[in-house]
């Protein structure tokens, strides 16, 4: 079985819940009873969208909760909705179930007085900097215009003119749809002959077949969680995030450089003499390995990390940070202080990057470059290479308030 | 219904758990002797070389199930558990989600206070219910139980936060991801013991347990764990179809209260 996790974007009332409760009905992926149910409460203003939506109480209140999930079946595949953004505009909804995803869909209606707008803009721009396999632009609401070509080509030369501004790289597709008439969503529709490409669903799939979900990084990387005494001694809990450990095996242990000797190696509750990565591990050192620490990462004994504790790092921050508390940066749930931050250049995400002016403040909604010094030296990878290893959520006095990868 | 990689599910909340673990220092898990709190208690020994490394809540009102019962002291028993009961208490004027929810409440607030534990894991699903789909792995609770939903923290890339203001405690949701087949089915492998009243008898069996009051069966013949994956893979029907009508809208009433909204 396939499992495709994909973020939705797009601004609000440009037809996301539409689209993922027809795609819901479509593929019979919903329980009769909730299509059956939605319809009741809907009557004669049925939207495709209830299906969705929690609950008659809800929808009845004019309540609308702010995210939810939603999975597709889709041949041999489940198709994945993770914290779909609602009607909530704040960008941190979304960005729990985006940093997840491999794959965006980002909707943008081409109803007049619609159209690609800031906000989808600024989506765009997060869904690049998270590194998203494929970008999915589907033009909605085809329908009201006749499902002519027209603007959906203006549409598309606008969006690729702007990828082309901030520098994008990855894979792009524009796809012309309508949500709500389920045309080019599961099926190829016949009203867009004009259109020589497959419908949504159909091409996601593709895509998603194509490329698998391969890890980019070689050698070896674990990071360590947390300890716990077995026997007398330590063993170092964590994520096995890249290549392979066997007994015997010789590792270094970042950021401190000592080396140690594997002992015994615990995987999904059995002992076993060698064990690969994606997995959560536990092992056991033969001699003194000295004490590990959370946040330590145990590399191939002649593997180095690419930095630490200072590095090229690309931030977008949701939020300000408070006033004269600094910034808590997170690495696979272990903070340091960012004790520098020296800012070279900005964008507002919604345009082309900027030299910045010295003396270049933090604030909400902006994307910047500049070198962060932190106050330990962890091993850091480049999010490009190591993705687990390279990106951190950042935090003001607790709060959540950007987040940020390695360059 | 749909299946997901256990493996990867499994590996997920090894790794949910021992982030408990090693973020609070007084961590407790409820448990009802249903399937995904078993399930999640099998996950816990793997993540903890075979021991459950903290105390196992069971609220317990007087009127579950004998069957759980028996089910409760067989399985402490051979996994070892440090197992907690709290008595709750039973009013008569009361009855479905007010009885067995706020009674259960009160009790576990006040085992809560008593033995000042800061996080409790909670075998909650996203499928379970539309109003689950919403939640966090980890997602802070006031003192007065209440869930802050609309200043829930953002979980990027698996970063959860930890810090809680006072009085209040972490829930943590090691299961989240999992649907209800993918327990059966994880169940089945690691040959994990089962409360018996999942199985039909005479045509009859739960899908999911309350106490004797609120839970009504539904109709199955499925006598096995693969006659209960197989018909889960052919059903339509929403897990909480067992439960009453009226008590299941006291449910999300309640639940709704307890988001603000009313
Ligand atoms: N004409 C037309 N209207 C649509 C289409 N898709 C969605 N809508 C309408 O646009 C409005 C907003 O849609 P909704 O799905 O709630 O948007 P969201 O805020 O992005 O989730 C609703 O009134 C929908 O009926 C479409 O394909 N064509």
């Amino acid at each position: 079985m396939k499992e495709i996790a994909v973020t939705l974007l797009g601004e609000k009332d440009h037809g996301k819940s539409t689209l993922i409760g027809n795609m819901l009905i479509a593929t019979g992926s919903a329980t009769k009873e909730r299509v059956a149910e939605a319809k009741r409460a809907g009557g004669a203003g049925f939207e495709p969208a209830f299906v969705l939506d929690s609950f008659t109480y809800e929808r009845k209140r004019g309540m609308t909760l702010d995210t939810t999930r939603a999975q597709i079946n889709f041949k041999d595949a489940i198709i994945s909705f993770i914290d779909v953004p609602g009607h909530l505009e704040l960008i941190n909804n979304a960005l729990g179930g985006a940093s997840g995803a491999e794959i965006a869909i980002v909707m943008v209606s081409a109803k007049e007085g619609e159209g690609f707008q800031k906000q989808t803009k600024r989506h765009i721009f997060i869904a690049n900097m998270l590194g998203m396999r494929g970008i999915f632009i589907a033009v909605n609401k085809m329908d009201a215009l006749g499902y002519r070509r027209e603007r959906f080509d203006r549409i598309k030369d606008e969006i690729s003119g702007y990828m082309e501004e901030i520098g994008f790289e990855g894979h792009i597709e524009f796809i012309p749809v309508s949500a709500y008439g389920n045309e080019n969503i599961i099926t190829k529709s016949k009203k867009m002959g004009w259109y020589g490409g497959g419908p949504l669903v159909g091409r996601i799939y593709d895509f998603f077949s194509a490329i698998g979900s391969a890890q980019t990084g070689e050698g070896t990387r674990m990071v360590v969680q947390d300890t716990m005494e077995l026997g007398g001694k330590d063993a170092a809990m964590g994520m096995l995030y890249y290549g392979r450990i066997r007994v015997g095996d010789r590792v270094r242990i970042e950021p401190s450089g000592r080396e140690a000797v594997i002992g015994r190696i615990h995987s999904n509750g059995k002992e076993t003499k060698s064990t690969s990565a994606v997995r959560n591990i536990a092992v056991e050192f033969d001699g003194d390995a000295g004490r590990l620490e959370r946040g330590d990462i145990l590399y191939g004994k002649d593997e180095r990390p690419w930095q630490k504790g200072r590095f090229t790092a690309l931030i977008y921050m949701t939020g300000k940070p408070k006033q004269g508390s600094g910034l808590t940066l997170r690495f696979n749930n272990t903070d340091f202080r960012a004790n520098r931050l020296e800012i070279t250049r900005f964008s507002d995400a919604t345009s082309a990057w900027k030299e910045s002016k010295a003396g270049q403040r933090l604030k909400a909604n902006t994307a910047f470059e500049g070198e962060v010094t932190l106050d330990k030296d962890p091993p850091v990878e480049k999010f490009s290479k190591y993705r687990e290893l390279g990106r951190f959520s950042i935090y003001s006095d607790n709060d959540f308030c950007g987040f940020g990868i390695v360059r | 219904m749909m299946m997901q990689d256990i493996d990867k599910l499994e590996n997920r909340s090894i790794y949910i758990m021992r982030e408990a673990r090693s973020k609070f220092k007084n961590l407790a898990a409820l448990w009802s002797m249903g399937k995904d709190s078993t399930a999640m208690l099998a996950v816990a020994r793997k993540a903890f070389f075979g021991k459950v490394p903290f105390p196992v809540i069971h609220i317990d009102n007087g009127i579950d199930f004998p069957e759980s019962y028996k089910f409760r002291e067989e399985v402490a028993k051979k996994w070892n558990l440090d197992l907690i009961v709290a008595e709750s208490q039973i009013k008569k004027e009361l009855s479905g989600f007010s009885c067995c929810g706020a009674n259960k409440t009160v009790a576990l607030k006040k085992l809560m206070k008593e033995r000042g534990f800061d996080a409790l894991i909670v075998s909650i699903r996203r499928d379970e219910h539309s109003i689950r789909a919403k939640e966090k792995y980890f997602s802070p609770r006031s003192g007065e139980f209440k869930w802050n939903y609309k200043a829930q923290p953002t979980e990027m890339w698996d970063n959860y936060t930890s810090a809680l203001d006072k009085g209040s405690h972490m829930r943590i949701h090691p299961l989240l991801d999992w649907n209800e087949i993918d327990i059966w089915n994880y169940t089945k492998r690691e040959k994990i013991p089962v409360n018996p009243l999942y199985y039909s008898e005479t045509g009859q069996r739960y899908r999911s347990l309350g106490c004797t009051h609120c839970t009504t069966s539904v109709k199955s013949n499925a006598k096995n764990l693969d006659q209960i994956i197989r018909e889960l893979e052919g059903t339509k029907k929403e897990e909480r179809g067992g439960r009453e009508q009226d008590k299941e809208k006291e449910y999300i009433m309640e639940r709704l209260r307890s988001l603000g909204y009313m």
